[in-house]
């Protein structure tokens, strides 16, 4: 019976000493539980407001991404020469200049503008006539096209040089400015782009301008023709 | 001569410009190709934690240098996952539907009807907000018996910005220009002043394209009483930047 009245003792001795140092040293036992329990205590013990800090510092760093800045080439500008066949008033030789921007590795969109003077029609020449001044016979022409890059390729000259080559198609729409009328012009081609670098490139092109007048007396739909070589940078 | 000093100079001042960016690879491997787009033929493999120099970028397409001194082009997607020098990610995103609604500047290029005459028109506008932008159009119009050449400034409010298709209201004003076309005789070229109001909508095509159609109601401030209205519309492609 003493025996068990003192083991009964012991046990509460232990009991209190145990929740006694639980008190006293509440602070580190609060940091080894993980659990974010109220715990009513006096106003001026700090033993609560350590209590209502996160128990886990959350260390979230920040994803840095950089944008940087890389040089666009997308832009195309150049000048090129070629002879254009101004139906009914000969062949002439064209000079003008072409904007591309490259909106895609497959479309561009592109404003040219060329430009000749016209010599002497059929009639004119046949029946010793003038039916244009010379101011008249100036022949301009700009256009608007969208460019499709549809054969991209390499082209290879002798054993060690390579260039990188591609054929397009240019549809478009522009004006046409020629024997003192302007007139809306469709304009339509094919051209090929040979990159002499990463910048440089040289261009052969076939284009025919489509539009309709009656300069000569009867209305009708004439086709332009013109063909030219070119020089552009990319920038 | 002039033209090609001009050219010159540019392709100088271009070529100085240009910095390389130093990257890491951290895709398992990167495909050089011979020229910026995917029919050109890959020459070169890269692998990952190389080095590369970015040097240049064309149309999604980046010109990179590795160590050993090749340079190729690679497809922007293939850049997505490399690190710069100092270990952060860098972002190489190209033109989405989302760069859309958060892009400043566009151009345009249109085809149409100015009451009756076919019509060219080209333009670039800048956005002031999400919604809200301000346009620079010029339009040429061919007629039969006149030429016209009408600027106009306008507020163009998009209405859905973020989504694929968006509807756009604008209103603005202008000068134009009216030439007569007659060969025999030279009529008096005038201007007058216009306003208008526009509605329309945008279609996010791809990359960078958008297509785009419009109608315009145009209101001609002339000095007499006479009330003169043209309608215009036009249909076109436009593209961001």
């Amino acid at each position: 019976m003493e025996n068990r009245l003192s083991l009964f003792l012991l046990i509460s001795l232990l009991a209190m000493l145990n929740s006694g140092c639980a008190l006293l040293g509440n602070h580190k036992a609060t940091e080894a539980t993980p659990v974010n329990r109220p715990i009513v205590t006096g106003s001026s013990s700090p033993i609560g407001a350590d209590v209502m800090q996160p128990v886990i510092e959350p260390k979230v760093e920040r994803r840095t991404i950089k944008t940087p800045k890389i040089d666009s080439d997308n832009i195309e500008l150049g000048a090129y020469g070629g002879i254009i066949n101004i139906e009914d008033f000969g062949s002439h030789p064209v000079i003008g200049a072409r904007l591309a921007y490259h909106i895609s590795e497959s479309f561009f969109v592109e404003g040219s503008y060329g430009q000749t003077s016209a010599g002497q029609s059929n009639v004119e020449t046949l029946f010793n006539i003038q039916l244009l001044t010379e101011s008249q016979r100036k022949y301009r022409n700009y256009a608007l096209s969208l460019g499709w890059n549809a054969l991209p390729g390499e082209v290879f000259i002798g054993e060690n040089r390579t260039y990188n080559t591609a054929l397009y198609f240019v549809l478009g729409a522009g004006a046409t400015h020629f024997g003192g009328d302007k007139r809306f012009t469709m304009n339509g081609g094919f051209g090929y782009r040979l990159l002499l670098n990463n910048q440089l490139a040289t261009h052969l092109d076939v284009r025919d301008s489509l539009y309709d007048t009656s300069l000569l007396g009867e209305r009708k739909v004439v086709n332009n023709i013109e063909t030219s070589v070119g020089l552009t940078f990319f920038f | 001569m002039r033209l090609l000093l001009i050219l010159l100079a540019c392709y100088t001042t271009v070529s100085l410009a240009s910095q390389p960016t130093e990257v890491t690879i951290k895709d398992a491997f990167i495909e050089m190709h011979t020229g910026p787009g995917t029919g050109y033929p890959v020459f070169f493999v890269v692998s990952r934690d190389d080095k590369i120099n970015i040097l240049k970028e064309r149309t999604g397409w980046y010109l990179v240098k590795e160590h050993q001194g090749r340079e190729g082009w690679v497809n922007e997607s293939q850049l997505s996952r490399t690190l710069s020098s100092d270990g952060t990610a860098i972002q190489l995103q190209g033109p989405t539907l989302d760069k859309l609604s958060r892009s400043r500047y566009q151009g345009s290029l249109m085809v149409g009807n100015f009451d009756g005459a076919s019509l060219l028109s080209i333009s670039g506008s800048y956005a002031l907000t999400e919604h809200l932008s301000s346009q620079l159009t010029i339009n040429h119009a061919l007629g039969d018996f006149s030429s016209v050449d009408l600027a106009t400034i306008d507020i163009t409010h998009t209405f859905s910005p973020s989504k694929r298709f968006s509807p756009y209201a604008s209103i603005g004003s202008g000068v134009m220009r009216i030439n007569p076309i007659t060969i025999q005789d030279q009529a008096q070229a005038h201007t007058q002043a216009v306003s208008f109001i526009g509605v329309g909508g945008r279609f996010y095509l791809n990359s960078r394209l958008i297509a785009r159609a419009e109608y315009h109601y145009n209101h001609v401030h002339t000095s007499s009483d006479k009330k003169e209205e043209i309608t215009e519309w036009k249909t076109g492609l436009a593209f961001f930047f």
